[in-house]
């Protein structure tokens, strides 16, 4: 039958299959057990795939003799020609206290149960058999996937490139740790490379690895690549602990559909090459799971060798490696008192954070201050570059001064053996300067060795008397709470003084207070002129004066031009003194208009009446 | 008459115990050599009397003669707090850290020309300022020849207080300097049995952030920081003991 017949023939069954597995794709749970025979020293891997909408959590019944513990879980989505099915998978661990065979009963998941599952568990040591299709599969349905075998085909590999076995304690080596993926295998870093274990210190593993592709035994591989350093920290043999978090999608071969079935049932094409081995026909039915991984190495121990203690240097301080060493100074010249630079640099490969050096010390000559230290990296590693020592020191004498070479050992671990390098002195020349006229007493107080008790030169300026005022506290003023008051009062007397200010300001420019004073200004003139005319015996003027004041100071009353102010204004609102104000304001017409004179006493009655009216208006005010 | 006997007795053993306690009883024991009891009148002399330049010079003196070039640097430290600039206890200054081992500070060009006067001096020229700005704030109010005069008091007034403002701004953490009495381990925590992260050596001047338990927490001049006993990192500016 040729090909295109044979696929002709497919889809016609597929579509015959389709309303039965359209049906069951309502909800369906399978079981199956790999190994279903296995050792008691061993363990099996328990699956319930529940198919459909119903997630519900599988009910593990006891069996006595198996342990069955929950192992992992995943969830995909199956299309089968166009139908869309959840496909949710619980994973148990089974393992076995006793030898024997048993039964799994079935397992209920909400409405749905599983066919019961048999366990053989044979003594330890036996090999168990390969995995027994129909005696493993509790499934309602024949021909599940074998999911461990699956997932262990499709794990991808991690080997680490060391360039050699034996390492030294301390000693660094460039490695290469390389991630090997299958073509087409789905897979995402859940977190990045880390080391693990305490024998080993791997560095740069937070770079970004390198992404290629290689062909291993003709498979293709996609293959990520650290470039990192690797660090041996005890002596011993021990693995490489590196641990890669990924979550890979395996894809699983269409075996476990009814379709699937039928079809190979229809076609009898179980064989090799058959048309149901053909794998695009396999992933049309196939699914697809995911499972969290960590990939680890698959490589032998390293072997760490420790250091020798024979022969190991006095001023050793852990550098493994290979170095080279050198001095200068800056400026190579210089006068007494003026610093110059020594420096101490370490070149080569190894661990350079051990690289360690005193420095100079303890110069009759010169006065020495601490090395301070820097690590220059040549590469990314870090393996390679410099590590300078940098050290003031300050000539305390004229002439041909010499710094004499220091010494720095470090194992070589391609030698074996510990290695010494000195480096050569440095001469300087000192000149006087005019910095040393003034340096040269103090530096001599500070020569080491000098700290001794009644051993130093008395050389510092010498005591002032000590006359002078005395203060209690050495506290700054800002900490001290009258200096805070001191610098807020201002501000106080500030605020009230400008409110003051304001506020008179304010009055008088007020319309109402002016009116008000001027007013009273008028009242007082008024009666001022009404005193003036008692005096000179001039009735209408003393009268006419009197009604003014009492005019003014009713319209400040009232609110009134004082125009406004008459007889009848007044009865309105003055009821009960209006006969005293009307008779002023009568008398007041009379003297004017019709020229009546009164005598002086007669005149004073008036004034006290006009006065008394005045202090009863005030009252009122 | 044995009331007299004993008022006069404790009278000549108050003017014994007066003289010991002088500067000049203290100069006199530095002339023959003997720092230790010079360092014990000095320090009476400061419980009883009070913190002065002179006195803090001298006793930094007798602390380096003795060899303890950390309590000399505290003590140099605290005479320029109240004579700032003064040469004498500069140079000296310079001399113990040398004896110390200690490279002088690095001082921005900003900090050094803010160190010319004392950190008071600023607090007091802000303080003037603040009442000539508000005195000058009420002659603003007014009409007249005093409004005339506010203006330019003011101008001068604020010109004042911005650079006595700035200059207490950079020289701040000097309130909080201390100097290192002896060499000591800094911890992780306060507390001695904590890891160590760092030392601090002796005559180091270092600044203090926080107090804690009998333990302080400094920051050296490289950045470090750790807690150490409060003992070890004494604080320049203090009130008298």
């Amino acid at each position: 039958m040729g090909s295109g017949a044979r696929f002709f023939l497919a889809l016609l069954a597929s579509l015959l299959a389709l309303g039965p597995v359209a049906a069951s794709a309502a909800g369906r749970v399978t079981v199956t057990l790999d190994p279903s025979t296995f050792s008691l020293d061993e363990s099996s891997e328990l699956t319930v795939t529940i198919t459909g909408d119903e997630d519900a959590a599988p009910i593990i019944p006891r069996v006595p003799g198996l342990v069955i513990n929950p192992d992992g879980q995943s969830t995909s989505i199956r299309n089968m020609n166009g139908a869309v099915s959840a496909v949710f998978s619980r994973t148990y661990r089974v393992t076995a206290s006793q030898e024997g065979t048993f039964t799994i009963p079935p397992i209920q998941v909400g409405s749905m149960r599983t066919a019961a599952v048999a366990v053989h568990v044979t003594a330890p040591g036996t090999a168990a058999g390969p995995p027994d299709g129909a005696g493993a599969s509790g499934a309602a349905h024949a021909g599940a996937p074998d999911v461990a075998a699956a997932v262990r085909a499709a794990m991808p590999v991690m080997k680490v490139v060391v360039p050699k076995s034996k390492l030294y304690v301390g000693e660094l080596v460039p490695i290469q740790i390389k991630a090997y993926f299958r073509e087409g295998l789905s897979a995402r870093l859940e977190g990045p490379l880390a080391a693990a274990g305490d024998a080993f210190t791997v560095s740069g593993l937070d770079k970004r690895p390198t992404q290629t592709e290689e062909v291993v035994g003709g498979i293709g591989y996609t293959v990520l690549t650290w470039n990192s350093v690797l660090g041996a920290l005890k002596s011993g043999s021990y693995p490489i602990g590196l641990e890669l978090p990924l979550t890979i999608n395996v894809q699983l071969p269409g075996s476990d559909s009814d379709m699937a079935s039928r079809l190979r049932a229809l076609f009898g094409t179980a064989s090799p090459g058959a048309f149901m081995d053909d794998s695009d026909f396999n992933n049309l039915f196939g699914r697809v799971i995911q499972r969290s991984v960590t990939l680890k190495p698959d490589a032998a121990p390293l072997t760490v060798l420790p250091l020798p203690v024979d022969g190991r240097p006095a001023d050793f301080s852990g550098a493994v490696g290979q170095f080279q060493a050198a001095t200068s100074v800056v400026p190579a010249h210089g006068a007494v008192g003026d610093p110059l630079t020594f420096k101490l640099t370490i070149t080569g490969k190894g661990n350079l954070s051990r690289v360690n050096s005193d420095g100079l010390h303890d110069l009759s000559d010169w006065r020495v201050y601490r090395p301070e230290s820097k690590v220059t990296a040549d590469d990314d590693t870090g393996l390679q570059g410099l590590k300078t020592f940098s050290q003031p020191v300050v000539p305390l004498q004229t002439g041909q001064l010499t710094l004499p070479g220091l010494s720095f050992s470090y194992f070589d671990p391609e030698a074996g053996r510990y290695v010494t390098r000195t480096t050569d002195p440095l001469r300087v020349t000192v000149t006087p300067g005019a910095a040393s006229n003034q340096a040269a007493p103090s530096l001599q107080a500070a020569a080491p060795g000098a700290g001794t008790p009644g051993a130093a030169p008395d050389t510092v300026a010498t005591e002032i008397a000590a006359s002078g005022r005395y203060t209690t506290t050495l506290q700054p003023l800002v900490w001290r709470p009258w200096f805070l008051g001191a610098a807020l009062t201002p501000v106080a007397l500030m605020l009230a003084a400008v409110m003051l200010i304001r506020r008179h300001q304010l009055r008088l420019s007020d319309p109402a207070l002016m009116l008000h004073a001027a007013r009273l200004a008028a009242v007082r003139i008024n009666l001022e002129s009404m005193s003036a005319a008692l005096n000179r015996g001039d009735t209408p003027a003393f009268f006419s004066a009197a009604r003014h004041a009492l005019q003014e100071r009713l319209a400040d009353l009232w609110q009134v031009p004082a125009e406004a102010v008459d007889q009848a204004l007044i009865a309105q609102h003055l009821p009960q003194q209006s006969s005293q104000l009307q008779a002023i304001f009568a008398m007041a017409e009379k003297a004017t208009y019709a020229g009546e004179q009164l005598g002086t006493k007669a005149l004073q009655e008036w004034q006290r009446r006009v006065f008394e009216q005045m202090d009863r208006l005030e009252a009122i005010t | 008459m044995r009331a007299c006997w004993l008022l006069l007795l404790v009278l000549v053993a108050g003017g014994a115990l007066a003289d010991e306690a002088s500067p000049a009883a203290a100069e006199q024991a530095m002339a023959s050599g003997d720092y230790r009891q010079a360092i014990r009148t000095y320090e009476q002399v400061i419980a009883r009397h009070g913190f002065s330049a002179p006195v803090l010079f001298n006793l930094g003196n007798a602390w380096l003669r003795l060899g303890r070039p950390g309590r000399a640097i505290l003590a140099y430290e605290r005479a320029l707090v109240l004579a700032p600039g003064n040469a004498v206890i500069e140079s000296n200054l310079a001399a113990a850290r040398q004896r110390a081992g200690i490279s002088p500070p690095a001082v921005s060009p900003w900090l050094a020309g803010a160190r010319y006067f004392g950190f008071d001096t600023y607090m007091w020229v802000g303080l003037v300022a603040i009442w000539t700005l508000c005195a000058a704030a009420v002659l603003l109010c007014l009409r007249g020849p005093p409004r005339r005069l506010a203006r330019p008091l003011m101008v001068t007034a604020a010109l004042l207080l911005c650079v006595s403002a700035d200059a207490a701004v950079v020289r701040w953490s000097d309130l909080y300097r201390a100097v290192v009495l002896s060499p000591a381990t800094l911890h992780l925590a306060p507390a001695q049995s904590a890891a160590a992260s760092g030392s601090i050596r002796e005559g180091e001047v270092v600044w203090l952030q926080r107090r804690y338990a009998g333990f302080n927490l400094v920051r050296t001049a490289d950045g470090h920081a750790g807690w150490v006993s409060d003992d070890v990192a004494v604080p320049i500016r203090i009130r008298k003991p």
